[in-house]
This record gives C-alpha cells, sequence and structure tokens, in this order.
C-alpha cells in the first residue's frame, strides 16, 4: 500500500514478493480506494482477515486544545474480487491532550 | 447527524465537569484502532476508554453493507466517580503470517498468501486522570485472548456485559507502567529496554518458544509466576487491582559495560539486535 499525501488516493497492490509477479488468485493486483479528502492526511493500517482485508484510515481532528480525537474509517477489501467496501461503523478515539 | 459528547474535568481543581460537544460527523462509537484477534472468525478487539470497557465484534463481512457486530463487552476495573481513563496505546503481539514450517521452497508456491494467525495476548497502556498532574496514573494490561473468550462464553446471552471480577483477574496482568507502549516480540513482551537491563515478560508458558536460559548468557529466566500482581490506585473503586495471568520474567542486565544511550531494537524471533551509542566523557 502507498503512502497518502494531500490530493491523494489510497491503492493496494498484490504482488509476489520474491519474483514482483501480480498475484494469480487476485483478479485485480491494483485496487484503488476512495480519494482522501485534500484536507486531510491520514494514515492507514491494514489487517489480514482471510480472503479479506481491513484496511483502516486514521483521521486525527483537534476539536479544542485539550483533547484530539482520531477517528477511524473501516473498510473490508476482498483481495482475490478486488470489491471495496465500507464498513457501516466509523470510529472515534478520543484522547486527551495537555498540549495547549 | 450524530452529536457525541464528552465531558472533560478541569485540569487541577474536582469542579462540576463541563460538557462539550464533539463535531456532528463523527460515528457514535468510541474506541481505539481496531485490533484484529481472530482472522479466522473475524474477531476484533475495541478498546473503549471513555466506557472503560473492551469490546469483541465480529466483522459481518457476508451482509451487504459489512458491519461490526458486538459479541462481547468487557468491563475493566471499576472506577471512582469523574475518574477518566484514557487507553492511549493498544498493541498486539507480533504473529508470523505463515506457521514456521511453511518456510520451505514448496511453501513459496502456495497460492494462498497473507494468511494471519490468531492472536495471543494484546497490551493496553491505560492512564487515568491524564489531565490531572498531581493524580495521573498509568498502567500496562496484558490481556490473553483464549482466557478473555473463554470466560466470555460461559454466558449464553446475546451480547453480553461481563463484569471485570468475571474475566479481568485471570485473563490479565495490570501493573504500573512507565513507558509509552511495550514492545512485541512474539508471544513476548518487551517492557523495559533502559542501557543495561532488559525485562522481557514471557506468556507463552506452554509454547514451544520458551525462553531458556544458558551458561553463556547472562539473562535470568524466573520460574511460571501465578502469583498476583498487586496494583494500587486511588482511582480505582477498590483503591487497587489484583491480576494473576501466568507468565515469567526473563531479565537480561549488563553490567559490564557502561551506560548506552539511544537504543533502538530489533528483532527477529529468537534473536534480539540492540543497536546503541556509547556516550564518551
Amino acid at each position: 500500500m502507498t503512502g497518502t499525501s494531500p490530493h491523494s488516493q489510497p491503492v493496494l497492490s498484490f504482488f509476489q514478493f520474491t519474483t514482483g509477479a501480480p498475484h494469480p488468485l487476485a483478479s485485480e493486483h491494483v485496487i484503488w480506494l476512495p480519494q482522501i479528502p485534500s484536507h486531510s492526511v491520514p494514515s492507514i493500517e491494514i489487517e489480514v482477515l482471510g480472503d479479506y482485508i481491513l484496511v483502516s484510515e486514521e483521521y486525527l481532528y483537534r476539536p479544542c486544545p485539550e483533547y484530539q480525537t482520531r477517528s477511524h474509517n473501516l473498510r473490508v477489501v476482498s483481495w482475490k474480487t478486488g470489491a471495496v467496501s465500507r464498513v457501516s461503523d466509523n470510529l472515534t478515539f478520543i484522547y486527551l491532550s495537555t498540549a495547549h | 447527524m450524530t452529536t457525541l459528547h464528552l465531558f472533560i474535568y478541569p485540569q487541577l481543581t474536582d469542579e462540576p465537569p463541563k460538557l462539550r460537544a464533539l463535531p456532528g460527523d463523527i460515528g457514535s462509537r468510541t474506541a481505539h484502532k481496531p485490533l484484529v484477534i481472530d482472522p479466522h472468525e473475524n474477531l476484533i478487539a475495541l478498546a473503549h476508554g471513555n466506557d472503560n470497557r473492551l469490546e469483541i465484534c465480529k466483522l459481518e463481512i457476508a451482509s451487504r453493507v459489512p458491519r461490526l457486530q458486538t459479541l462481547y463487552l468487557l468491563e475493566l476495573p471499576p472506577l471512582k466517580p469523574h475518574v477518566r481513563c484514557v487507553i492511549s496505546a493498544a498493541e498486539k503481539e507480533w504473529v508470523p503470517t505463515s506457521p514456521y514450517q511453511d518456510y520451505t521452497q514448496s511453501s513459496r508456491q502456495r497460492l494462498v498468501p497473507f494468511r494471519s494467525c490468531r492472536v495471543g495476548t494484546l497490551f493496553f497502556s491505560v492512564d487515568y486522570n491524564p489531565l490531572h498532574s498531581s493524580s495521573a496514573q498509568r498502567y500496562g494490561m496484558i490481556v490473553n485472548i483464549a482466557a478473555l473468550l473463554s470466560a466470555a462464553r460461559l454466558d449464553h446471552q446475546r451480547v453480553r456485559t461481563i463484569p471485570w471480577s468475571k474475566w479481568g483477574p485471570t485473563a490479565t496482568r495490570v501493573f504500573p507502567f512507565h513507558c509509552g507502549v511495550a514492545c512485541p516480540a512474539g508471544p513476548f513482551w518487551i517492557m523495559e529496554d533502559t542501557p543495561r537491563t532488559l525485562i522481557i515478560q514471557d506468556y507463552d508458558l506452554q509454547g514451544k518458544l520458551r525462553i531458556q536460559a544458558t551458561a553463556e548468557n547472562v539473562s535470568s529466566v524466573s520460574r511460571p509466576t501465578a502469583m498476583p500482581t498487586k496494583a494500587f490506585g486511588q482511582h480505582w473503586g477498590a483503591g487497587k487491582v489484583n491480576t494473576h495471568l501466568p507468565y515469567r520474567d526473563v531479565v537480561a542486565i549488563d553490567s559490564r559495560r557502561r551506560p548506552m544511550y539511544g537504543t533502538s531494537t530489533l528483532i527477529d524471533r529468537e534473536w534480539f539486535l540492540r543497536v546503541s551509542r556509547r556516550v564518551s566523557s
């Protein structure tokens, strides 16, 4: 997966490590995820769930000086079919901060 | 539009909390990043510091719109009123993407990559009253997933809230913690990595990756301990928490050399490499 920057679009790529060849079981070995909003630079983490990959886009907000929040958009990607689905639940992690 | 309210306590006083609202475009669930703990059953752990509990979900992939289905809610140690709990870090143990025996020529030709393993333990860094400089406390918590699920599955209700006393003491170790986050190394956790001392906790007492003390090494390997760890804290309703998940301490002390600084550690299963710099006077 590539990193993200403003106006960026995450992409999942499935290649064989030793040869660089596209993965034979993936019908699409390059899968584009929805574009990232231009004002956001999320960090992206992935977890493997068998035939699926859970992609978590983490956005950082600081709505007021006392605390910051990290909001996660979750997507499920079928690495065999290339289908991308958004998980209905968003998660928001609230972190108190002493920075003023 | 969903609006989530958050109580913020003044930093140095115990005045009544002020109610503030977070922006309305965020979700209604508050949790740390999702941690996949069982990829075979699509089980995910969520840490809710605001609610002082953990949540075990099943990711329903087959449904038209994937969603997180709550299975269990596991309460953390009960708190006194007005105490805030923040889970500032959550990590899961390092697990290989395939079993060791599959690192063969034939396995390289297999067409099923991305396989992942069940997770044995999680680590949480739990902060209490982080904005109160006089009472802020940080604790580390190791959670054994198998013990947690075993306790959770004893009941048959649809969604269950399991009190701390029913699962916590047996499935966790809670201890004062002064670092930011513990570093996973397979089933082990590096709890302290200072210039002269390396302390590892081994929670894989039945596994194959047991650390063995030898005549050549300078490590001391303790016997497995089931003795409770008693952590004291005024933020807890009971004033203390007793936990007794079995583990062993592995302590390596290098007293022959001068302190090294800027240590970083690279771990590859059995071996670890420490990179440091020595400061000359």
